[in-house]
């Protein structure tokens, strides 16, 4: 089998144009077919969506973990973009919506004790 | 890469002020003994997979490692973990060059990861009590 130097696709043995990306094909050592980019890990989007899924808000931390573990996955690297991008956004919306939570629960337990010293 | 007077005042803000804010949150929850609560578990009445992590971290403060376990064990397993990840960040942010390793993580693990928190989740709202926060 033969395949194209330039992008890897398989061609026929006489072929001499490349159908997928019309390069001349050269002779010699056939180029090994292009596998598609093995994208590694965010590996600090992973623990964001950890932190997120275990102290924040669960639904979307897992949705967030479910998208990072996804994007080593992507085809392009705009997809992988996109999909990171989706994790980090529900990531910053879960530990927002907490830390605002929080912070009303703490002043308002606070003020609540404040107010039972005064009366 | 030279940094800007900007770039070095932000680094020396953050260099600062995270041990601080660090500082401010083990000293609540060492001083008042239990953190504000799980909202999931208030509006559902489920334990979450995160339930009992406050106690947890109460626990470990004081030293009570079993008790921590009890508490919340997927949450004292992974501790160690982000803490490490989030030292990591720190250095590299305040120093201007990553000086710690880490493991790479592969889409199998991360999965594995996502079961895990799954199972654990449905194991803790069974009717046995030994994987519920006391």
């Amino acid at each position: 089998m033969k395949y194209c130097t330039h992008c890897g696709a398989e061609l026929h043995e006489n072929q001499v144009i490349c159908v997928k990306c019309g390069c001349m094909v050269q002779s010699g050592t056939p180029a090994a077919p292009q596998m598609p980019k093995k994208r590694s890990m965010n590996v600090g989007m992973l623990i964001f969506s950890i932190v997120n899924l275990l102290l924040c808000c669960q639904p979307l931390g897992i949705i967030a973990t479910l998208f990072t573990a996804l994007a080593t996955d992507a085809k392009s690297d705009e997809e992988e973009h996109k999909k990171l991008r989706t994790a980090k956004i529900l990531n910053i919306i879960g530990i927002i919506g907490a830390v605002v939570i929080w912070t009303a629960y703490i002043v308002f337990a606070v003020l609540l004790e404040l107010g039972l010293e005064t009366y | 890469m030279k940094q800007t007077k900007k770039q070095t005042v932000w680094r020396i803000t953050v260099g600062v002020c995270a041990p601080l804010l660090l500082a401010l949150g083990v000293w609540y929850l060492y001083a008042v003994g239990e953190g504000p609560g799980c909202f999931f578990w208030r509006l559902t009445g489920i334990y979450c997979p995160g339930c009992g992590t406050g106690r947890a971290t109460v626990a470990l403060l004081h030293g009570r490692v079993l008790l921590a376990l009890r508490q919340n064990a997927l949450a004292v397993l992974l501790l160690p973990v982000v803490c490490y990840y989030a030292l990591k960040r720190y250095l590299a942010f305040v120093l201007w060059q990553d000086v710690l390793p880490f493991v790479r993580v592969g889409r199998r693990t991360a999965f594995a990861f996502l079961l895990l928190v799954c199972l654990f989740w449905i194991a803790r709202n069974l009717p046995f009590p030994f994987l519920q926060p006391i």
